[in-house]
């Protein structure tokens, strides 16, 4: 089955922000008790947090204040992620239909939101401000939550399994009859019937699918491509006059960030940059973004970019164009994220944000940019928000993790000789 | 072999850079570190301004004559705090260190939870803070007493209280207190003389820019190592170069350079637990111990035999065959052990630093397992529990353990990244659901450790803590001029 990655973001009523960050307050508080939102009542959703985004700054401490901002951003913004399985009305409706409650205390805090807790004035509302990623990536695709939670699961049944048979490890075992009481003790529980068939096929049109949407983006790109080449001198005699931020983190975004972070084998990061000013700018992010979401769609083995630790991320350009967003879920540290960006993906990174403000300054729009590791972080860090909530379907599978219980399973019951056998075994 | 990093333009600057980062002492076999609290900060600041005169540097002295005795000495963020160092300036320092070691997100990412909480340390907690520490150095028993007393009788009487005075044990030996041989692998800062002696010594070495350990000199990745700065009016007369390598139209003048951040970590070890777990995960149908199976198990929880001989170059048993002395070999990589059959993927020495078995090259793991490289500087403490039995299982009820102490320049990329994305990392390199066996957060000994092997694994599993933390905080370990700044706040 395909995934489908998107968003939700609309502005806050400033008289009613309290309030919604009381509401989302309570929400992180007891995830799967509240009564508000529970994620883990959906058997569909990998992913998915909800933040906030206040408002720019004041001119002086913006960062790299003398820079032309397009247009300084007064509201604070909602942003709400969602990385699911299947189709996107069908999760509006799914969402509406379980908690209507929790949905109408959220939406009656935006601009313009529906009140009254009118069902059908809130589907519209939601659909309406839905936000398509520019690009995005998925790093276990195909798999729906349900496969992926139940392959985990027999995945530690047979480790149990395993170390029946490797005891102490100080007796030798034999390969074949290791692998043939795995088989049979998966056989002799009924917990274990799916995996007894192969793993569903990934039909032609799953495989087409997400190519679908970039069809109509083609020509566009095309001409933003051109615009790009012939604007290049041009971009580059701006990026050697680019402002650089060279400030520091605020120290209490650091404090907050780090309170919500570290919990789970993934963490999240929901950032969000302005787009220099300028037509060429605009352009050339355009053009930069499509080439990007063409290269993570051919990138269906798990990395993007060699890197190994996403499992579902995205790129959105907001207000039309002016601001980039990103939202991720990866496994591990926030450091060993953006240090796994500076040494396996810079260009690409360089290509998407070297042209936001305050970014590390780039060289013909790929070059250096990231690659100055430490100001690269700074900006990231000061751009991002900690998120109000954040979930995640399966707390403890890395994107690795959910490949390997993924492999172990398709050759459970497959025949292989006795090397593949070896290999198989190795993969406990 | 790494590229030499071309340092030949960046001359270290050593007469203000304290000595602890270039050299460990060795040649000192006794080492004292004072906790220090200030209580009446103005009296302390005239005892800093004349301590300055007595800190070791890293000058090389004159035909390699050795100081009787050494002195260093580190300041935390609470300590700078009370010097009245600025609000504006305190905040230039890196977060980890403005948030403090016993911080809640400074310990999820160290590991410190459950009975390594800081609310339980000794030391270095809200309840007992420290603000300095200074770090002592002398060749005997009865110099260190007498150095001790000197120092804390003059620090008494400077408005300081001696909150502990932790006594490193003497080191006839590299050994650390589970039996095996320590501190092999080192980094060297480029440029200097332990490039030569670490090659010499372990037949292996990994150069690197002085940026990664000093502040204000370039890092790893060509850039200039972040520093501190202070508002050029706020040092009228000039104690500090420059921000930005002495570049004229700096406004601000630099802290941090030929400083670094030090980590302080007081680990308890429990010796007799850890060769009781060993010989019971290793016992025989019969319940009878097998101590050659009780040794390799050790060995594949820390990734070298007792000697210090790695696995990679000896799986099966220990090639080095004198029992009186140690192998200090370090002259391997993972390339030949991708499986880890031999050096177990989750062991401590290959968590602590998995050289170029991460990556999807090797060269590739390289580059980045040496982006995260620390200056390691501790000593063990406590009487070892059984010098003649390599297994000691009785405990004698006495305190034992790692002073452990490192420098680097970044703590968020350096020091606490290999504590969170390798230490304590449950899915570190592919693993399933464990940490580190030496001193991982294990939990309530419900952790495991995977011995992969060939055709199949074996896992350890209720693994308990055999290290506890006991006490702990970051501190910047200023340059001598920095120092006299801070002194004349």
């Amino acid at each position: 089955m395909n995934h489908t990655v998107f968003n939700f973001t609309t502005a806050v009523d400033p008289a009613r922000l309290d309030e919604l960050t009381k509401t989302l307050e309570a929400i992180r508080a007891d995830p799967d008790n509240n009564a508000l939102l529970r994620y883990r009542d959906f058997n569909s959703v990998h992913f998915a947090s909800i933040n906030l985004f206040p408002p720019d700054p004041d001119t002086d401490s913006y960062p790299c204040s003398g820079s032309p901002l397009a247009e300084r951003r007064r509201d604070t913004y909602l942003v709400w992620e969602n990385n699911i399985d299947g189709s996107l009305k069908a999760f509006v409706d799914d969402l509406l239909r379980r908690f209507p409650v929790g949905v109408d205390a959220i939406l009656r805090c935006c601009r313009s939101g529906p009140v009254n807790a009118d069902p059908g004035a809130m589907r519209k509302y939601l659909l309406a401000h839905v936000v398509k990623p520019g690009a995005y990536h998925i790093g276990t695709p195909w798999r729906v939550v349900q496969r992926i939670r139940d392959e985990a699961r027999l995945r530690d049944a047979i480790e149990d399994i395993a170390d029946a048979v490797a005891g102490n490890g100080l007796t030798p075992v034999d390969p074949l009859a290791a692998r043939k009481r795995i088989q049979d003790g998966v056989r002799a529980n009924p917990a274990f019937a799916f995996a007894l068939r192969p793993p569903p096929n990934v039909s032609l049109v799953d495989k087409l699918r997400p190519w679908l949407p970039l069809i109509p983006r083609l020509p566009g790109f095309l001409w933003n491509l051109l615009l790009t080449i012939l604007f290049l001198p041009y971009l580059r005699w701006r990026e050697l006059r680019d402002c650089e931020w060279q400030g520091d983190v605020d120290p209490r975004l650091q404090e907050e960030l780090g309170a919500r972070e570290n919990f789970f084998a993934q963490n999240h990061m929901a950032n969000m940059s302005d787009i220099k000013a300028g037509f060429a700018r605009r352009v050339s992010a355009r053009a930069v973004l499509m080439g990007a979401s063409i290269g993570a769609r051919l990138s269906t083995k798990g990395t993007l970019g060699g890197i190994p630790s996403i499992h579902f991320a995205h790129w959105a350009f907001l207000d039309g164009g002016k601001r980039l967003l990103f939202c991720s879920n990866f496994d591990g540290s926030w450091e060993n994220y953006l240090d796994d960006f500076i040494d396996k993906a810079s260009k690409g990174l360089t290509g998407i944000w070297g042209g936001t403000i305050g970014f590390p300054r780039a060289r013909w729009l790929f070059l250096d940019g990231a690659k100055n590791g430490a100001r690269f972080k700074a900006i990231a860090r000061n751009k991002q928000v900690p998120s109000s909530v954040f979930y995640s379907a399966y707390e403890k599978l890395t994107v690795q993790a959910v490949d390997n219980n993924s492999a172990i399973r398709r050759d459970l019951f497959t025949d292989l000789d006795a090397a593949a056998t070896k290999q198989w075994l190795r993969r406990l | 072999m790494l590229k030499k990093y071309d340092s030949g333009g960046e001359r270290i600057e050593r007469g203000d850079v304290q000595g602890i980062v270039i050299s460990s002492y060795k040649y000192h076999e006794c080492a004292s570190y004072l906790l220090l609290q200030i209580d009446d900060p103005v009296a302390t600041k005239r005892w800093l301004a004349g301590i300055s005169a007595r800190v070791t540097t890293s000058v090389k002295p004159p035909d390699n004559a050795r100081p009787p005795r050494n002195l260093n000495l580190a300041i935390t963020y609470s300590g700078l705090h009370k010097f009245a160092v600025p609000d504006d300036v305190l905040l230039t320092f890196s977060f980890p260190f403005v948030d403090g070691m016993h911080s809640d997100r400074r310990a999820r990412i160290l590991g410190d939870t459950g009975s390594n909480e800081p609310a339980q340390w000794w030391w270095g907690n809200a309840k007992r803070p420290v603000d300095i520490i200074l770090m002592l150095y002398a060749a005997d028993e009865t110099d260190i007493d007498n150095y001790e007393k000197e120092e804390s009788t003059l620090a008494s009487s400077r408005g300081i209280t001696v909150l502990e005075m932790l006594r490193a044990g003497r080191q006839p030996d590299t050994k650390e207190h589970f039996g095996f041989n320590d501190g092999v692998g080192q980094p060297a800062i480029d440029g200097t003389e332990q490039y030569e002696r670490q090659l010499a010594r372990t037949g292996h070495v990994t150069p690197l820019p002085p940026g990664e350990f000093l502040m204000s000199y370039e890092d790893a990745y060509g850039n200039m190592a972040p520093s501190p700065a202070v508002d050029a009016a706020l040092d009228a007369g000039n104690l500090l170069p420059r921000s930005g390598d002495g570049d004229i139209k700096s406004k601000t003048h630099d802290l941090g350079r030929n400083g670094s951040y030090m980590v302080f970590r007081q680990l308890e070890q429990d010796v007799a637990a850890f060769w009781r777990f060993c010989d019971e995960a290793t016992k025989n149908g019969d319940g009878s111990s097998e101590p050659i199976a009780r040794d390799q198990l050790g060995a594949k929880f820390v990734g070298r035999w007792r000697s210090g001989t790695p696995l990679v170059l000896a799986p099966d048993r220990d090639t080095w065959t004198d029992p009186k002395t140690l192998n200090p070999v370090n002259d391997f990589d993972y390339s030949s052990d991708a499986n880890g059959f031999g050096c177990p993927i989750g062991a401590h020495m290959r968590r602590a630093n998995p050289r170029n078995s991460l990556g999807a090259t090797p060269e590739e793991g390289l580059l980045t397992a040496n982006r995260h490289r620390i200056m390691r500087r501790g000593r063990s403490y406590g009487v070892r529990l059984s010098e003649g039995d390599a297994h000691p299982m009785i405990d004698d009820g006495k305190k034992r353990g790692l002073h452990f102490i490192c420098f680097n320049s970044d703590l968020q990329r350096q020091f606490e990244f290999v504590q969170q994305t390798w230490i304590n990392n449950p899915q570190f390199g592919g693993l399933h659901n464990e940490v580190d066996p030496l001193i991982g957060d294990q939990g309530s000994c419900s952790s495991l450790m995977t011995i992969q092997a060939d055709p199949l694994r074996s896992r350890i599993k209720n693994m308990c803590r055999f290290v506890t933390t006991r006490g702990g905080a970051y501190a910047f370990l200023p340059g001598l001029r920095a120092l006299r700044w801070i002194a004349n706040v």
